[in-house]
């Protein structure tokens, strides 16, 4: 797993970790917000904070992990460098959205190890649709293909 | 300072209203998240290069979003005595023109969509004067705001100052009107007189149940519970509607206010607004707004001396559509898996921690001030009789103005389309359309005279719900679409409960075999017997209306459903 190459910074992390969790102080209603706030940090919660939210909190490792993939908002696993999110809201998708996931690069993108893909149910900017997020900015059409070729050719 | 009686708010006011209309020059941004995704902030970076590099004096102003998404970004410029100017499609190359005009006094034409002499809100209580005199000819050739039908059309009384006002100040929403209703209640009324009001007022849940607000409070008000809270539904997660988010990014203060005056009614100590969980920047806006109400006392320990205490806070979701359902809602306040939970128990007796609860959605709680100030009568004068006052509609899909504007209940849905629309993006003819979300039938075209209203949405077979309007022209593949909303059901059901868990796989297979040219008239009446048993026995209106996308196709599009069956 990706974890292993976090291994010099775990201590670290772990300390973050610690101190997110005491600023959070209660029982299982503040769960969502630590997590929240662990994957606003790190880009996703570690396998490691996991265990040391389930030791703090007095919970079963499996409850917790449950909770976890319940919810879309959290990743359990690293990231890549880059993270493009398609739009997959029915406006979006009413706009051909999905004829994107068909255009020539889409698949050298779902192949990269540079990048993470993701779609979520609206971005909020049907005025741009079909939309598309490439870290944390929306882009459509012709600036799409643009960053996206830039991103492919690091 | 703090505030304990409405004279109190007097002094903000005019505070306030100097930043509306300030004697230098106002230029404003708008940087909702329609227009942070066309580049706004860059926008007004750029105006504040401009107005150094050009030795011009000038506010810069965030604002929200007016509801014209289309022509973002939009930039307003206010000089004293001057009409107010709407630029729109104001990218970064605009800065150096719009700048410019502030000293030439000459309006940059080529994008201006709009001037006003003069905002007022449309309970025509408070405006702001713009224009001395009149206009004149510089500005002849720039579209009036009154005869502008775009706005002309619309009822903005809940979104009236989206756009205009500083969302993250709450001196500019204090000056138009803002915070009065509340200082009336907390010093004059007593709750059981605004519940009475909010019931004259007839106003309906504004989420998708259409539950009378005043009733919900009034059962919550009577419950036992040593303590009682008032939950803001703001999950909003419909896959093509932004308008709440939208609305909340322009305008918390007003939400913010509906929230105060519910947990005086229901004697609640504590709130929740519970967001989506990417709507960060309404977030921040939001927090910061409950920070400014803290600071002049209208949240925490006796407000305006009134005896109520009361505190709000911010949860953000974890993003999952069923947690919009009011019970799984709570669950995933508590912190547990957002799962429905069974009812009765209704939340108003056993919600949040067990005690007594009112979930509302924020434009419900947003309409709530107005009632308060005007009375439920006059709030029940704009719709129609299923359905009262105004609703905030997005309007997305195959149109070509994307936009989210205000109406009375009751317009029609054609209208809706033809005015803020702008009808079909190349002037193709519209095949079908769908409220409410993905719960919400598919309607063909001939139903567009439908009103927009709780009962004859629901007559024609689809539901108001929290306000969306998806338009698909002729070229939309109409069982690719309830294939695509199929699949959204099965990738959004939660697995509580057998037949929505089983079901929704089973209608996406179906829907697959039919869509693939393999389906017969046995696929057709096994959908429809589905539909039927899924309504009965779903846990919550996820399953419910999981096959009513598929359901609505058959129903109204037998043509399209004909030629892709297998030729016998
Ligand atoms: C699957 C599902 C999703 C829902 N999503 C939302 C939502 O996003 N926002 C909302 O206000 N209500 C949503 N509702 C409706 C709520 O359960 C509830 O009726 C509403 O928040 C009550 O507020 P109101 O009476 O002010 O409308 C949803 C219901 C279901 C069954």
């Amino acid at each position: 797993m990706t974890d292993i190459k976090l291994l010099p910074n775990a201590q670290k992390m772990l300390e973050r970790v610690e101190r997110i969790i005491a600023k959070n102080q209660g029982g299982q209603e503040t769960l969502v917000t630590i997590l929240h706030e662990v994957q606003d940090r790190f880009g996703y919660i570690p396998r490691q904070a996991l265990d040391l939210i389930s030791q703090r909190k007095n919970l079963f490792l499996s409850t917790l992990y449950r909770l976890v993939t319940s919810y879309r908002a959290f990743r359990i696993e690293k990231p890549e460098k880059h993270i493009i999110t398609f739009c997959n809201g029915t406006g979006c998708h009413v706009n051909s959205g999905e004829s994107l996931l068909k255009e020539s690069w889409a698949t050298s993108i779902q192949n990269s190890l540079n990048i993470t893909v993701e779609k979520v149910r609206c971005l909020g900017c049907c005025n741009m649709s079909p939309a598309l997020m490439i870290d944390g900015e929306v882009y459509s059409g012709q600036d799409a293909q643009v960053k996206i070729a830039e991103i492919l050719s690091e | 300072m703090k505030i304990k009686k409405p004279e109190d708010l007097r002094k903000i006011k005019t505070r306030g209203m100097i930043l509306l209309s300030p004697d230098t020059a106002r230029i404003t941004v708008g940087t909702a998240t329609c227009g942070n995704a066309r580049g706004a902030e860059k926008t007004v970076n750029a105006i504040k290069r401009e107005l150094k590099r050009q030795g011009v004096k000038a506010d810069v102003v965030k604002v929200g979003c007016n509801g014209m998404c289309y022509a973002e970004p939009i930039v307003e410029v206010i000089r004293s005595g001057k009409p107010r100017i709407t630029y729109g499609y104001a990218g970064v190359d605009r800065a150096a023109d719009i700048v410019k005009s502030l000293s030439t006094g000459k309006p940059v034409e080529d994008i201006a969509l709009l001037r006003h002499d003069e905002h007022k809100t449309a309970d025509g209580i408070e405006s702001v004067k713009y224009s001395k005199g009149r206009p004149g000819r510089t500005y002849s050739g720039i579209k009036d705001y009154n005869k502008c039908d775009f706005f002309k059309k619309q009822k903005k009384l809940v979104s009236r100052n989206a756009g205009t006002i500083n969302p993250e100040s709450m001196d500019e929403y204090i000056a138009l009107g803002g915070y009065s209703a509340l200082a009336k209640a907390l010093t004059s009324m007593k709750p059981e007189q605004i519940i009475n009001e909010v019931k004259t007022s007839r106003l309906r849940g504004r989420g998708g149940a259409g539950f009378p607000a005043g009733l919900k409070w009034e059962a919550c008000r009577r419950a036992d519970g040593e303590k009682k809270y008032i939950v803001c539904n703001g999950s909003e997660g419909d896959p093509e509607i932004g308008m709440h988010r939208s609305f909340l990014e322009s305008d918390p203060h007003a939400v913010i206010e509906g929230i105060i005056l519910a947990g005086y009614c229901i004697e609640a100590q504590e709130g929740y607004i519970y967001l989506n969980d990417r709507y960060v920047l309404a977030s921040e806006r939001v927090k910061t707004a409950i920070r400014q109400a803290e600071k002049i006392g209208l949240l925490g320990k006796n407000i305006m001396s009134s005896g109520f205490s009361f505190s709000l806070k911010v949860k953000r979701g974890g993003g999952a559509y069923v947690c919009g359902e009011e019970t799984a809602l709570l669950n995933s306040l508590e912190g547990s898996i957002g799962e429905p939970r069974t009812r009765p128990p209704f939340p108003v007796e056993k919600g949040l921690f067990g005690m007594p609860t009112v979930v509302n959605n924020l434009e419900t709680l947003a309409n709530i001030p107005l009632i308060v100030e005007h009375g439920g009568k006059w709030f029940a004068e704009t719709g129609t009789p299923s359905g009262r006052g105004t609703k905030i509609v997005a309007l997305s899909g195959n149109v070509s103005q994307t936009c989210w504007v205000e109406v009375p209940l009751g317009t029609k849905v054609d209208d809706i389309i033809k005015t803020f629309g702008r009808g079909t993006a190349n002037g193709k003819r519209i095949k079908a359309f769908q409220t409410g979300g993905p719960s919400g039938g598919i309607l063909p075209a001939r139903l567009l005279k439908t009103k927009l209203d709780y009962d004859s949405l629901a007559r024609a077979g689809t539901l108001l719900g929290s306000g969306g309007l998806l338009v698909m022209d002729e070229d939309t593949d109409i069982i690719c679409m309830a294939r695509f909303l199929t699949e959204f059901f099965a990738d959004e059901s939660c697995g509580k409960c057998t037949s929505c868990r089983e079901g929704v796989k089973r209608l996406l297979d179906l829907i697959d075999t039919i869509a693939e040219g393999c389906g017969t008239e046995d696929h057709l009446n096994i959908i429809k017997r589905m539909d039927k048993a899924m309504r009965d026995t779903s846990f919550c209106a996820l399953g419910k209306t999981a096959a009513a996308p598929i359901a609505s196709v058959i129903k109204h599009f037998p043509g399209d459903v004909k030629k892709r069956m297998l030729k016998q």
